[in-house]
């Protein structure tokens, strides 16, 4: 059973942190607990896309479609979202795009891969209010200066304070400015 | 950022708020945006270096999840000092901050986290944390400086501003539990936000910026497998045991 669970991964747990596809999937198990009449598997799911989530609850819910021995009963829950993700609004991040590129120019760029097995609360807030996240670039690799979050070495170099400023200003100048 | 789920998971030249809420305004008609954003940039460039310094007391400073009473104490003060309507406890030592623009108009968010992470790595810089096993390691002293001197640029432009911007400092976000205590607490019981805004520090070079339409960051779903095996021997159960667990 645990190997059906893992099976359902399409990134190793020593992934984590990397940047994957945006549908990957990958799944930590705890060590199983025991006792006399029972056997349980808890974990977690980082998983970012709908369709792959779908996927994954779906057989997880249905107990593994296992063939069970007689008298063996399997009882599954999945619960999803248990840390929301971020999932930025539609015609919201397009307005904010527009705005940041006016502002920055062609430094604001497309996200096109997540880093497994990391999330953010910022989307709990976004579950009630529509909303955009963006990603800060901090590093500095002239400089050797490593930004990639909860690195052993992480710096940032703090001109990013005020990238981070005007662009997050234009979006908000630009939502609210007398018309 | 969370690392993983649940426990690992992972003024100045400034604003003189009150004297500038005395000074003359500007004027209320309509301003493009190229003229705000000018404001704004002269703002920001003027004000860079006490940010920077800012920063670094915060760098200096690092508190953990739920335990922010130093960065929340000063983020309350700044917010204070231009003049804004603050909330302080919310949800832990969740700050918020309410910019009123000189119009009615939407009401807007903006999100800053605020908590340090374990760390027992050496923190290379020359402003290092002062205190053993935590650092800012994800970055959140930017985006707490970033909520602040966002706010302050704001703060310079509100009479061009149709609308309201609401300044919320989250605490515990590597805890993963900072956004839903302040939305329990009512963060925005009395006045809801039409949108929301954030940032978080990542491995892209200084100087670029990025979004996407949809999932930006994962989501972290749980799930709970049990077989129940009466009638069976305790040995079938075992994961060693039998293929049924492997």
């Amino acid at each position: 059973m645990r190997q059906r669970i893992l099976a359902l991964s399409t990134v190793d747990e020593s992934k984590s942190g990397t940047t994957q596809p945006m549908d990957f999937v990958m799944i930590h198990i705890d060590p199983p607990q025991q006792s006399t009449n029972r056997m349980r598997l808890t974990g977690y799911v980082s998983v970012g896309d709908p369709a792959a989530r779908a996927r994954v609850a779906a057989v997880i819910r249905s107990g593994l479609g296992e063939s069970l021995p007689a008298g063996v009963t399997v009882s599954a829950s999945y619960t999803e979202k248990g840390i929301a993700g971020v999932t930025n609004d539609s015609a919201l991040t397009v307005a904010a795009a527009a705005a940041g590129r006016a502002e920055l120019g062609e430094p604001l760029i497309k996200v096109t891969a997540l880093p497994a097995g990391r999330s953010e609360d910022f989307g709990s807030f976004q579950e009630q209010v529509p909303g955009v996240f963006f990603f800060l670039g901090v590093s500095n690799t002239a400089r050797g200066w490593n930004g990639f979050p909860h690195a052993p070495d992480y710096v940032a170099d703090e001109r990013s304070i005020n990238v981070g400023t005007r662009t997050m200003a234009a979006v908000i100048v630009e939502r609210l400015r007398v018309r | 950022m969370l690392t993983r789920y649940a426990i690992r998971l992972c003024a100045l030249a400034l604003v003189a708020c009150r004297s500038d809420a005395a000074a003359p305004t500007l004027s209320l008609s309509p301003v493009p945006p190229g003229p705000i954003m000018e404001q704004v940039r002269a703002v920001v460039a003027r004000d860079s270096a006490r940010w920077v310094g800012f920063r670094r007391d915060l760098h200096r400073h690092p508190e953990l999840s739920g335990a922010e009473v130093e960065t929340s104490r000063k983020v309350t003060a700044e917010l204070r000092r231009l003049g804004f309507e603050v909330r302080t406890n919310v949800g832990g030592y969740g700050v918020v901050g309410v910019l009123r623009g000189a119009r009615p108009g939407p009401l807007v968010a903006y999100r800053a986290d605020m908590d340090a992470f374990p760390s027992t790595a050496a923190d290379p810089v020359e402003f290092a944390s002062e205190k053993p096993g935590v650092r800012h390691i994800c970055g959140h002293d930017i985006h707490t400086t970033v909520g602040l001197a966002l706010a302050n640029a704001l703060h310079q432009v509100r009479d061009s501003l149709a609308g309201s911007v609401m300044f919320v400092f989250q605490p515990a976000e590597e805890q993963a539990t900072g956004a839903r205590a302040m939305l329990a607490a009512g963060v925005f019981a009395s006045e809801k936000p039409t949108e929301i805004y954030g940032l978080h520090t990542t491995s892209f070079e200084v100087g670029r910026i990025a979004t996407a339409i949809g999932t930006l960051m994962a989501g972290i779903d749980y799930f709970d497998v049990s077989v129940l095996g009466s009638g069976i021997s305790r040995r079938q159960l075992r994961p060693c045991g039998s293929a049924f667990w492997r």
